[in-house]
């Protein structure tokens, strides 16, 4: 092969190869790795993970009926929602790995909005925004500890305006969601 | 005078060609019921997990594949009909290929068999193949794997690899479809109103 060729593919290839690993390497910034959750032997276990294409996808099914949902959807990158129903097997290595998100997310720039702790074995809430500047969210994370039965991580990465969690708490059921004042958290900036 | 030595053989070797050629329509149109009635090998692999996983103990009731050809003929054809309702009309263009298989066992119904191993395996299996699973469920006896392709996930879905079980029944369907014109069928089909509650 001509060695100028050979010279070109080669380079070609090495800026292709830096091109994919550095966009690997990028997640968004209000993304969060739960890490591998599998299902234990018995027990309701749930795993949704919806990405920036698939969530525009979502978007063109509402945009006539539900423009407000749809609009939300647009501006989505990544949904992930876990549910994992606790027992036995699994309930004190679940536990531990949503206690181990909570502490990561408070020690990495993200704001707890909502702590809820209903006693004595009752719900154990915890929501966390990444903010960027005031004006929007980038990340969103919902740790549900319900009693012992089961764990609900939610993480939601986007370009999210604080008025319009509210639609996507309703349209999508994320009860903790529904109750947060957002206006508040945007108002007091971070 | 000797005759030329070479003049016989151009006639020996056009009889294979000819014989192919008049083969080859036969055994193209056994590879196409044979690819009909068989899954892809994308299903086909998934299967294969959500099988070994629960128990071997499955029998077929549905199997068939249809690609562009037969689905380009089968549009064409309906073209001609007058009486077809337009939502069939539409999912003939939206769907680009499909490969449906119905199993049932006869016993019991399963629990559920080790479903740990059979979300890991079968994660492993579709991602050497160009698959992430988008959604797992698994509640008592009922699995369900969505699987999406891996490349282009920044992009609107253009197929997709699926499999649930219910213990007795197990359905997995691999299929190809055009994303704007399935998502204008199910829009029409829903009302607008967007389907998922998480």
């Amino acid at each position: 092969m001509n060695p100028i060729l050979r010279t070109s593919a080669a380079v070609a290839a090495l800026i292709f190869a830096s091109a994919a690993a550095s966009s690997a390497a990028d997640p968004a910034p209000g993304y969060v790795d739960f890490g591998r959750i599998v299902p234990s032997t018995e027990g309701k276990f749930v795993e949704v993970n919806l990405s920036e294409g698939l969530l525009k996808f979502g978007s063109m099914f509402a945009s006539k009926q539900e423009p407000q949902a749809a609009d939300v959807l647009r501006h989505l990158k990544h949904v992930r929602v876990n549910v994992v129903e606790l027992s036995d097997a699994n309930r004190s290595q679940i536990i531990e790995r949503v206690k181990t998100v909570r502490q990561e997310l408070e020690t990495s720039g993200w704001t707890q909005i909502v702590s809820v702790r209903e006693q004595p074995k009752g719900d154990d809430v915890q929501i966390f925004a990444k903010m960027r500047g005031e004006e929007a969210i980038e990340g969103l994370v919902v740790t549900v500890i319900d009693g012992n039965h089961e764990v609900v991580l939610v993480n939601i990465v986007g370009d999210i305006k604080p008025e319009q969690i509210a639609t996507l708490a309703e349209r999508f059921n994320i009860d903790p969601l529904k109750k947060v004042d957002f206006a508040g958290i945007k108002h007091s900036g971070t | 005078m000797n005759a030329p030595a070479t003049a016989s053989r151009p006639r020996h070797r056009i009889w294979p060609w000819i014989l192919g050629l008049i083969l080859m329509p036969f055994v193209m149109l056994g590879v196409l019921i044979a690819s009909a009635i068989h899954l892809n090998s994308d299903a086909a692999a998934l299967r294969r997990q959500v099988m070994a996983a629960t128990g071997n103990d499955w029998h077929t009731k549905v199997q068939f594949s249809v690609g562009p050809v037969l689905l380009g003929a089968a549009r064409t054809g309906v073209s001609f009909i007058h009486n077809v309702p337009p939502e069939a009309r539409e999912v003939l263009r939206a769907v680009r290929s499909a490969s449906v298989g119905v199993y049932a066992r006869s016993g019991a119904r399963d629990g559920g068999g080790r479903r740990d191993e059979l979300f890991a395996a079968a994660d492993r299996m579709m991602a050497r193949r160009g698959w992430t699973r988008i959604v797992g469920v698994a509640d008592t006896g009922d699995i369900v794997l969505i699987y999406l392709p891996t490349q282009g996930e920044d992009l609107q879905p253009s197929r997709v690899c699926l499999a649930v079980c219910n213990g007795r029944e197990l359905v997995v369907v691999a299929a190809g479809f055009e994303a704007t014109a399935l998502a204008g069928l199910v829009a029409r089909e829903m009302d607008g109103r967007l389907p998922v509650k998480l």
